[in-house]
C-alpha cells in the first residue's frame, strides 16, 4: 500500500515536472525572440532625408512624391526665393502649437488664492452629442481672466469684496465650459464701482458664450461694443464674431452657417478698423483666414499660394491650411477642382503637376514652354515620356542650368536618367563623370546615392559596377515612429544598393561573381555578402572550381566559417567537397543564393552569415523567389520603369546566355530547405556511418518550419523523409535523440 | 518517508510554477463582456464617421481621446468629431497615448492615476462595452505603461474589458505582456514596412503568438490580411472615412 502511494506520488510529481518544463521551454522560446527590425534607407521618396539642410535650401534631389509642403519649399527655392525653415518640419513639429495646461492651472491657483479651497469644478472641454467634444474654454479665456484679476487686485486689494465678488462671478462663467445648464454670475449691485459693473456685463455675456447660447452672447457683446464707458468695448465686436463662428461651427441650430460667417466677418472687419482694438488685430485676421478656409476654399488656396511663394516668412498655420485645403479639394486623380485651383496659381499648378506624373506631361510641357522657369523644367524632366519630341529642347535647357542652382542636383540626376533612356548613354556617362561620387557641396549623400545608382546602371566594366554599388545610409526608419533621422549613431558602414544587388543576384554569371569577389574594390562587408552568394550558387549549380575559388575568399572574410570551409577545401574529392558544402550550408542559415540589397537593423549589425536559425523573422537560407524579384524600393522605378534590370553592358552574349541558364537552374532548384533536405538524404544513404550527415539531417528538419518556401507544392514530404532517414540510419546518434518531431 | 515529503513539496512547487506560466495573462479573470463583442470591429479614428448603416454584428472601436505626454506632464485631447452609430452597435472607447520623444518615466504616480481615471471614464460613455488603450510604447516606456495599465484596471469597473493594441513584436518577441491585467492584446499587422513583413504570419497563425495576443488581430483596408481564417476578433483600420464600399471590404475580411 505504502509502495503504491509512493509510486502514485512519483507519477504525479513527474507529470508536474514535465508540465513545468514545457512551460519553461515555451517561455524560453518567447524570450529567444528578437525585436522589430528597422530599415535603413539610402534615399527617401516621400520626405527629405537631410531635413535640416532642406530647411536651409539645400534641396538635394527633389522627389515628385514629396509631401506638398516640401514641394512648396522646392518651388520657392527653385524660383530664387529664400527657403522657409518651417517647411522642413515634421508633421508633428508643424502642428505643435505649444498648448499646455499652464493658463488653466495658473487660473485655478489664482482663484484658490482668493476664494480658498473652493470647488472650481469645470472642464475646458464641453460634450456634444455623438461622442464628440470641443475645446470650449481656450487658453486665451484663462489668460484674460488672470490679467483682469491681477488688475482688480491692484485696484481694490487682494482681500477686497470687489475682488472676491469678481472672482466668484468668473468661477460661475467658467462652469459653463462643461456644465449642461446655463450658470450666470450674480448681477453686480447698482452701487458697485462702474468697472465692476462693466466687468459683470462682460462676464454675463461670456457665460452665455460658454453655455453655447451664441445669439444671446453675440447680442450682449455687441451691446458692450456700443458702451463707450466699458473697458471691454474694444473686445465687443471681436467676441461677437467669435460667437457667430461658434454658431456656424459648433451649434446645431437652423441658422445657415454662411450667414453666421458673414456676420462674423463684418464684426472682424470692424475690429480691424478700430484702433483701440489693435491688440486684437492679429487674432481677428487669423479668424478671417479661418472663415476664408471654410467659406471660400479655392480663393484661400490662391491667397495662401501667393504668400507661400513670395513672402519672406510664413506661419506654420499657413503651411497647414494650404495642405489641408489641397487635401480636401483634390482627389487622388486630381480631376475635381483642378482647373479652378491652378488657374493663375503657378505654385499650386506646379505642385499638382509634379504629383500627377507622366499623364500630365502635355500640360507640363505647355507650362514649361510658357514660363521657361526652373520649377517647370524640373517637372518636365521628371515626367518627360521616352522619345517625346520635346525631349531634345528640354534636355538642352537642362544642360544650361548653372551648377550653383539649387535645382542642379535634381536636374543632373534627371538629365543622366533621361539621356540614358534616350539611347544617349555616352552623353549620360560624360555628364556623370563631372558629378561627385562622394558627398560634396550641393550634393548631399542621398543625391550621391542616386548618382551612383545611375553609374551602376551605366557601368561599362565590372570595376565600374563594383565601385558604384556601395551606398550611404541616410535614414533609419523605425517601425513605430517612421522616418526618424538617424538616431545619433553614425551608420557609416556602406550599404549595398538594391539595384546593384539585383545585378549580382540575377544579371551576372557565376564566373563574373567570382571575379567580383576576387577584386577588392567592394568594401569587405559587401564583398563578403557577394562571396557568400557566389559560393552557395557554385555549390548548388555543382561548379566545383568556382565554389573552391569563392570558398578561399570566404575563408578570409568570414572567420566564423573558417573550420567548415577548411573541411570543404581539404576534402578528398568533388563528392566529399559537395557534402562538406551541404554540411556548411546546414550549419549556416545565413548563407543565401541571392545577394540581398539594402540594409536593415539585423543585416547592418551582422558581421558574418548567421550560424543560428532566425526564430523571429524566419529569414533562414533562401526562399527561391529572391532570385528573380524586383525590389519594392520606390526610387528603383525611376531608373527601371519597366521593373526589369537589364544585363550590364559589359557582358558578352555568351555570358548573358550563361546567366539565363544559371538563373533558370536556380529557380528550378527552389527553396533552400527542399534542396538541402534532398542532398542530406542522398548523403546519409551513401554514407550511413557519417555523423555529419546525421547533423545535417537534424538541422534541416529543425530549420524546415523556420525557413521559407515560395514554390508550390511545399514538398513537406522531404522534411518527413529527412526525419525518418535520420532515425533509421542514425538511431543512437545525439542528433536523432534531439530531433523528436518533423514539421510541415 | 522523508524522501516522499520532499518530493511532494517539489512537485507542488513545480505545479504552481507550471500553472502560473501556462495561464494566460497570469490569472486575469476573463470578463464575459469581451466575449460579447463582435468578431469584426472597425476602428473609427480622428474624423467624422457615419456608421449608422453598419451590419448588426459589427462593432466599433472609436478614438475617444488622446493623451499626449511630454516633459513630465500630460494633456488630454478628447474626440472632436462626431461618431454616428445605431443604438445597438457595440462600442469600445479607445484612448491613444502619445509621448513624442520624451520619456514618460518622470510622470508621478498621481499623474498616472489621473490618466487611468480618464481611461476608465470612457467606459461610462453611452453604449460603451469596453475600453482599449493604443500606445506604441518603446522599450524605455514599458515601465510607465505597465503601471498605467494596472492603474486603469483598478479604476475600471471589474466587469469592463480592457484591451490594448500591440506592436506585433510584443506578441512574438518578449514576455512583457505577460502578467498585465488585460483581456486582449491586438497585434497591429499593418504599416510595418517590408522589413517586418514576416510578422504578418501572426494573422494566419495565431498559435505562434503569446497567449494574450491570440484572441484578436488588427489589420487595415489598404494592407489587408486574410485574418478571417484564424478565428478570433478582427479589428480593421481604414485610413479614410468609412463608406459603403469600404464597409463591404471590411466584412469580406472576416468571411
Amino acid at each position: 500500500m505504502k509502495s503504491d502511494l509512493l509510486r502514485a506520488n512519483r507519477w504525479f510529481s513527474a507529470a508536474v515536472v514535465a508540465g513545468a518544463m514545457v512551460a519553461g521551454g515555451f517561455t524560453a522560446w518567447l524570450l529567444a525572440c528578437g525585436p522589430f527590425s528597422d530599415s535603413f534607407e539610402t534615399f527617401v521618396t516621400f520626405e527629405p532625408a537631410h531635413r535640416a539642410d532642406f530647411g536651409r535650401g539645400q534641396l538635394s534631389v527633389v522627389s515628385p512624391q514629396y509631401a506638398r509642403r516640401y514641394l512648396v519649399q522646392a518651388y520657392r527655392v527653385f524660383s530664387g526665393q529664400p527657403p522657409l525653415p518651417n517647411a522642413a518640419l515634421t508633421t508633428s513639429e508643424l502642428h505643435a502649437d505649444g498648448t499646455t495646461d499652464a493658463p488653466l492651472q495658473e487660473w485655478t491657483a489664482a482663484c484658490r488664492r482668493v476664494l480658498g479651497d473652493a470647488d472650481l469644478g469645470f472642464d475646458p472641454f464641453r460634450r456634444l452629442p455623438e461622442y464628440q467634444q470641443f475645446w470650449n474654454c481656450t487658453d486665451d479665456g484663462f489668460r484674460t481672466a488672470l490679467r483682469t484679476l491681477e488688475a482688480r487686485v491692484r485696484q481694490f486689494g487682494a482681500s477686497s469684496a470687489e475682488v472676491r465678488g469678481w472672482t466668484g462671478a468668473q468661477v460661475a462663467v467658467f462652469r459653463n465650459c462643461s456644465e449642461e445648464m446655463l450658470v450666470l454670475p450674480e448681477p453686480a449691485a447698482p452701487s458697485a464701482h462702474p468697472i465692476i459693473r462693466a466687468d459683470r456685463e462682460y462676464q454675463t455675456a461670456a457665460a452665455y458664450f460658454y453655455a453655447m447660447q451664441y445669439e444671446e452672447a453675440g447680442r450682449r457683446f455687441r451691446a458692450i461694443a456700443e458702451d463707450r464707458s466699458s473697458p471691454w468695448r474694444p473686445y465687443g465686436r471681436y467676441l461677437a464674431a467669435r460667437a457667430n463662428i461658434r454658431l456656424a461651427t459648433v451649434a446645431a441650430e437652423n441658422r445657415p452657417a454662411s450667414r453666421s460667417f458673414a456676420d462674423a466677418e463684418a464684426d472682424l472687419h470692424a475690429t480691424l478698423d478700430d484702433p483701440e482694438a489693435s491688440p486684437l488685430h492679429r487674432p481677428a485676421q487669423a479668424l478671417l483666414d479661418f472663415i476664408a478656409v471654410r467659406v471660400r476654399p479655392v480663393e484661400r488656396v490662391h491667397a495662401l499660394s501667393k504668400i507661400l511663394s513670395t513672402s519672406a516668412t510664413v506661419s506654420n498655420q499657413q503651411l497647414i491650411d494650404y495642405r489641408v485645403l489641397l487635401d480636401r479639394l483634390v482627389d487622388d486623380d486630381q480631376a475635381r477642382n483642378r482647373p479652378a485651383l491652378t488657374e493663375g496659381d503657378d505654385l499650386t499648378d506646379w505642385v499638382l503637376a509634379m504629383q500627377q506624373g507622366a499623364g500630365d506631361f502635355p500640360h507640363i510641357e505647355q507650362r514649361w514652354e510658357a514660363s521657361h522657369s526652373i520649377p517647370w523644367l524640373v517637372a518636365a524632366l521628371w515626367h518627360l515620356p521616352a522619345g517625346h519630341p520635346a525631349g531634345g529642347s528640354i534636355v538642352d535647357a537642362a544642360r544650361s542650368v548653372e551648377k550653383t542652382s539649387a535645382a542642379f542636383p535634381t536636374i543632373a540626376f534627371l538629365l543622366v536618367r533621361n539621356l540614358s533612356a534616350g539611347a544617349r548613354r555616352n552623353d549620360a556617362r560624360a555628364l556623370l563623370a563631372t558629378l561627385p561620387a562622394k558627398a560634396a557641396p550641393g550634393f548631399l549623400p542621398d543625391a550621391v546615392n542616386l548618382l551612383n545608382a545611375e553609374r551602376a546602371m551605366l557601368a561599362r566594366t565590372l570595376d565600374e559596377l563594383l565601385t558604384s554599388a556601395p551606398r550611404t545610409i541616410v535614414q533609419r526608419q523605425t517601425i513605430d515612429r517612421q522616418g526618424l533621422p538617424p538616431d545619433g549613431r553614425d551608420y557609416n558602414q556602406p550599404a549595398l544598393g538594391e539595384d546593384a544587388a539585383v545585378v549580382f543576384t540575377s544579371r551576372l554569371p557565376l564566373d563574373r561573381l567570382v571575379d567580383a569577389v576576387r577584386s577588392d574594390v567592394l568594401p569587405a562587408r559587401l564583398r563578403l555578402r557577394v562571396a557568400a552568394a557566389a559560393f552557395v550558387r557554385a555549390v548548388v549549380l555543382e561548379r566545383d572550381e568556382s565554389a573552391r575559388q569563392a570558398a578561399r575568399i570566404l575563408r578570409e572574410l568570414a572567420p566564423a566559417l573558417q573550420t567548415d570551409l577548411e573541411r570543404y577545401l581539404t576534402a578528398a574529392g568533388a563528392d566529399d567537397r559537395h557534402r562538406a558544402a551541404v554540411y556548411l550550408l546546414a550549419r549556416t542559415p545565413g548563407l543565401r543564393a541571392d545577394v540581398p540589397g539594402g540594409e536593415d537593423e539585423r543585416s547592418y549589425e551582422a558581421a558574418e552569415p548567421a550560424r543560428k536559425l532566425d526564430y523571429v523573422f524566419h529569414v533562414n537560407w533562401w526562399c527561391g523567389s529572391e532570385i528573380t524579384r524586383f525590389p519594392d524600393t520606390a526610387w528603383m522605378e525611376w531608373l527601371y520603369p519597366q521593373r526589369v534590370v537589364p544585363y550590364p553592358e559589359f557582358l558578352s552574349n555568351a555570358e548573358r546566355a550563361a546567366v539565363d541558364r544559371e538563373v533558370t537552374a536556380l529557380v528550378g532548384i527552389g527553396p533552400a530547405r527542399a534542396y538541402l533536405a534532398a542532398e542530406a538524404i542522398k548523403w546519409a544513404k551513401a554514407k550511413p556511418d557519417d555523423l555529419n550527415a546525421a547533423e545535417t539531417l537534424a538541422r534541416i528538419v529543425d530549420g524546415w518550419r523556420r525557413s521559407c518556401a515560395d514554390a508550390e507544392p511545399p514538398r513537406w514530404e522531404l522534411s518527413r523523409e529527412a526525419f525518418q532517414t535520420l532515425h533509421r540510419l542514425f538511431p543512437q546518434s545525439e542528433w536523432a535523440k534531439r530531433t523528436r518531431y518533423w514539421y510541415k | 518517508m522523508i524522501f516522499l515529503m520532499s518530493f511532494r513539496r517539489f512537485g507542488l512547487a513545480c505545479g504552481i510554477i507550471a500553472l502560473t506560466l501556462l495561464s494566460p495573462g497570469h490569472a486575469s479573470p476573463r470578463r464575459p463582456l469581451l466575449d460579447d463583442l463582435p468578431r469584426l470591429v472597425l476602428w473609427a479614428w480622428e474624423r467624422p464617421e457615419d456608421l449608422r448603416h453598419l451590419h448588426p454584428g459589427v462593432g466599433v472601436a472609436f478614438l475617444a481621446q488622446t493623451v499626449a505626454i511630454s516633459g513630465g506632464q500630460f494633456t488630454v485631447h478628447p474626440r472632436l468629431q462626431p461618431l454616428r452609430v445605431q443604438a445597438a452597435t457595440p462600442l469600445m472607447a479607445v484612448t491613444r497615448i502619445e509621448t513624442g520623444s520624451s520619456v514618460p518615466g518622470v510622470l508621478s504616480a498621481d499623474a498616472i492615476d489621473e490618466i487611468a481615471l480618464l481611461i476608465a471614464r470612457t467606459a461610462t460613455l453611452p453604449r460603451v462595452r469596453g475600453v482599449q488603450i493604443d500606445f506604441d510604447a518603446a522599450s524605455s516606456e514599458r515601465g510607465f505603461y505597465r503601471a498605467l495599465i494596472h492603474q486603469a484596471r483598478r479604476r475600471l469597473n471589474p466587469a469592463a474589458p480592457l484591451s490594448i493594441t500591440a506592436l506585433a513584436s510584443w506578441c512574438l518577441g518578449g514576455d512583457w505582456l505577460e502578467g498585465l491585467p488585460i483581456d486582449e492584446a491586438v497585434p497591429m499587422l499593418f504599416r510595418m514596412g517590408p522589413v517586418n513583413a514576416p510578422f504578418q504570419r501572426l494573422a494566419t497563425s495565431p498559435s505562434s503568438a503569446s497567449s494574450t495576443c491570440r484572441g484578436a488581430v488588427g489589420t487595415s483596408l489598404d494592407e489587408p490580411l486574410a485574418a478571417g481564417v484564424r478565428g478570433g476578433r478582427v479589428y480593421v483600420f481604414n485610413a479614410k472615412p468609412w463608406t459603403q464600399t469600404t464597409l463591404l471590404q471590411a466584412y469580406h475580411l472576416v468571411q
